[in-house]
């Protein structure tokens, strides 16, 4: 079995290369990284992770918008997406239907236990 | 003219006298004669009940009786007819019995003539002297005589009836005077039967009376006087009898008379009516006036009171109403009134500056069109829901202002209830507290970017410190130097940013004085520039300037942060190879700064918002640049803080242009 193949999508860079080395240092999985929505959007169609982490907050394309999309691509709607945010009850304020996510880890989080919350919610071993 | 017709009797025994009379009648041109004849006393008798002769020639010696019996008998059968049936023809022709009778008598029979007249005969005639002229003239003036005694009889009658008839009391008075004329008393000669009545005397009684019987003593002399004032001077005149009980009392009297008189011949005709009854009804009605004018003085002054006490609770009113209108006139706070329907009754000037209406607009259901319409029903149906509760209502409301601002503002009404239960409206206070709001939704923003931008560059730090002490990167040397990197690096982002944080709280809440110094405009540019050389060069950038000569009064330091600001913005935004330009210009009392890029440009949509805090035109901005995305926030604050002003010019794709100005002569400085 090969490693675990994880899309990370988040502007702040510095962050998302600390996460990088955590997920890949800690879990042992491989770890790519987007720093826009719509670069995230290309590797997911393009790389075909195993999973996807999703930064709610992005500038150019928002985290939401682009989890309808990927949800609606046949390339990527069955690759499971974690979101990452800071404001839970803000993600869908209008919505009663439940997102089509895998989880929620809610920002802060802590770097060094990240790779066991996604493999808890995923069901992955690590 | 016809003859006017007489109808004579001749009551004579002897027929040839008779003839004669009746022939020397019958020459008479005056009359014109019925002549009936009668041969003795008796037939003479029943011939005047049926003729009803106008004269009577009477013999006086007849064969059944003497003239003098016949005339008794006339005067006898006169008196019976006059209450029987010939009442009416004798009383409209006679009164009395006035019928000339001419008695006939014989030569030397003067003293049975006497006799005769004194009987009731109006002339006589000697038998045998009688001529036709004679006879004539004694016929017409017999009956002239009669026609004249009937007339005066009549007219007396008339009087006196007319006296007797009459309510008031009238008397007739003659004068007694003295030898030297002088009137000393006046006696009653007459008195009709209300005077009787009024004396309670009969007319036997009173006739011959001196007039002082009836006066009391008190009152004669002045009745007295009067009296012979009226004889003297001929004049009627009136006097108002009041007899008093006692005289002094002038309050009460006992009796009052309202007294005429006027001379007749020498004495006076007096009548007099008792008037005290009216005069007492006088009297009461007088007292009541005067009772009534008091009762009237004394409510009128009651009155005067009572609208005294009316006009002070008048002025009072309108004292504590003019301090009400004041109040709700002048207040702060918008103030309205909704009656039981929901109506407007009144808003106060604030309530109208604050939404936007007139009072007439406002009027009824008028407000209604100024609240956000989705808004409209749902507050409609929540505030209608409270108006059954006796509490107040209290929610913030949105509104289209006139100036088609959506505003926001805090409505309250509490309702108004009746002493007896019953809902008479509400009165409520409105509150644009749309500042607010804005406020604290900035704040919240705020507070959710401050959170965002101080947590990231936290999360990486306690992430790459950790994954360093985990050991796992012990072999690993690159990474774990770029772990080191990325803390350091996120270290110093977090010390700018709470620097900063801590700059513009100071500087906005006034905390941050400036320290004013003569400075030299060039010297700033200068070093600006300088502190900006290296990373410059590193982005193959050229800063390119112009130096002003000019000595202005500002915080050096202060001003060198703003233009380090700005020219670092611009190099951020600058690609590699093209030029910063910093410029300064004299411009009146101000100098004016300029920093120009060639950069990417401000969205129009920015160009107001890029001096807020966090409002970088691109949200990735502040991470990519590396900025705090306060600079400006702070650059604005030390401008104004200054005396100057801060804006922005901005074509996308070409580039931004920084302006600020500060005054020369700074106060301070």
């Amino acid at each position: 079995m090969s490693a675990k193949h994880v899309l990370l999508i988040d502007d702040e860079k510095r962050l998302a290369r600390v996460i990088q080395a955590c997920l890949s240092k800690l879990g042992g999985w491989t770890v790519t990284v987007a720093t826009s929505g719509v670069e995230g959007w290309v590797k997911a169609s393009t790389e075909q992770p195993d999973a996807i982490l999703l930064d709610v907050m992005m500038p150019d394309l928002d985290g939401l918008t682009l989890l309808h999309q990927l949800k609606e691509s046949a390339l990527t709607q069955t690759i499971p997406v974690i979101l990452l945010t800071a404001r839970p009850p803000a993600i869908a304020p209008d919505s009663t239907e439940p997102l089509p996510i895998a989880g929620i880890i809610p920002k802060p989080f802590d770097p060094l236990s990240l790779s066991n919350q996604i493999a808890e919610i995923l069901g992955w071993t690590i | 003219m016809t003859t006017p017709q007489l109808t004579l009797l001749i009551v004579d025994d002897s027929l040839s006298d008779q003839e004669i009379y009746s022939r020397y009648l019958q020459q008479d041109a005056a009359y014109e004669y019925e002549i009936v004849q009668a041969e003795s006393g008796q037939q003479g008798l029943l011939r005047c009940q049926q003729s009803l002769p106008d004269v009577i020639l009477l013999d006086f010696m007849l064969l059944d009786m003497t003239g003098l019996e016949f005339l008794q008998q006339l005067q006898q059968q006169f008196q019976q007819q006059f209450q029987q049936q010939f009442q009416q023809q004798f009383q409209q022709r006679w009164g009395k019995l006035h019928l000339p009778v001419i008695m006939l008598t014989g030569q030397g029979s003067e003293a049975i003539a006497v006799e005769a007249m004194k009987s009731g005969a109006s002339d006589y005639l000697v038998k045998g002297k009688t001529t036709p002229e004679t006879l004539r003239l004694a016929i017409r003036q017999g009956i002239e005589k009669t026609q004249l005694s009937q007339q005066l009889d009549r007219s007396e009658r008339r009087f006196r009836t007319s006296l007797e008839n009459m309510l008031d009391s009238c008397a007739i008075y003659r004068s007694v005077r003295d030898e030297q004329g002088k009137i000393i008393d006046f006696v009653v000669e007459y008195v009709n039967t209300a005077a009787c009545l009024s004396n309670r005397m009969t007319a036997t009684e009173q006739i011959g009376q001196s007039l002082s019987r009836f006066i009391p003593d008190n009152y004669y002399e002045n009745i007295f006087q009067f009296c012979c004032q009226v004889v003297n001077t001929g004049r009627s005149q009136r006097y108002e009898l009041i007899l008093r009980h006692p005289p002094t009392d002038l309050t009460q009297f006992s009796s009052a008379f309202d007294l005429c008189a006027s001379q007749l011949e020498d004495g006076f005709v007096v009548s007099w009516r008792d008037i005290t009854d009216r005069k007492r009804t006088e009297m009461a009605l007088q007292q009541a006036n005067e009772e009534l004018e008091q009762r009237i003085g004394d409510r009128t002054l009651e009155l005067r009171q009572v609208n005294q006490q009316l006009q002070q609770e008048l002025r009072e009113r309108q004292r504590v109403e003019a301090e009400f209108r004041v109040l709700s006139e002048a207040a702060p706070v918008g103030i309205f009134r909704i009656d039981a329907q929901g109506g407007c009754t009144y808003v106060n000037p604030r309530a109208q500056e604050i939404c936007g209406y007139t009072f007439e607009e406002a009027m009824g259901n008028g407000w209604h069109r100024f609240i956000q319409p989705d808004d409209f029903q749902p507050v409609l149906a929540r505030w209608l829901a409270f108006t059954t509760s006796q509490s107040v209502f209290i929610e913030d409301i949105r509104y289209i202002h006139r100036d088609r601002t959506l505003r926001v503002g805090r409505a309250a009404t509490a309702p108004i209830w009746s002493d007896s239960g019953v809902l008479m409206g509400h009165v409520g206070t409105i509150e644009d507290v749309t500042e607010r709001y804005e406020i604290e939704q900035r704040k919240r923003e705020f507070l959710s970017v401050v959170s965002h931008e101080l947590k990231t560059p936290l999360a990486s730090i306690r992430g790459a410190l950790g994954l360093l002490s985990t050991g796992r990167l012990d072999n690993d040397p690159e990474t774990t130097q770029e772990m080191l990197d990325i803390a350091k690096e996120d270290t110093e982002r977090l010390v700018r940013l709470v620097n900063d944080l801590l700059d513009l709280e100071r500087l906005e809440s006034g905390q941050l004085t400036l320290t004013k110094a003569r400075c030299n405009v060039a010297t700033l540019m200068r070093r600006s520039v300088e502190g900006l050389q290296l990373l410059a060069e590193a982005a193959q950038l050229l800063i390119c300037y112009e130096p002003l000569d000019l000595e202005i009064g500002v915080d050096g330091d202060r001003i060198v942060q703003t233009l380090i600001n700005l020219l670092g913005n611009a190099l951020k935004f600058s690609s590699p190879g093209s030029q910063v330009n910093l410029k300064a210009d004299r411009l009146g009392d101000v100098v004016q700064f300029q920093v120009q890029d060639q950069g990417r440009g401000i969205p129009p949509d920015k160009l107001n918002l890029v001096f807020e805090r966090f409002q970088q035109a691109e949200l990735s901005d502040a991470q990519q640049q590396g900025g705090t995305g306060l600079g400006l926030a702070i650059s604005r604050n030390i401008v104004e803080l200054h005396g100057g002003q801060i804006w922005v010019e901005s074509r996308l794709g070409e580039g931004s242009t920084f302006y600020f100005t500060l005054p020369i002569n700074q106060a301070g400085a």
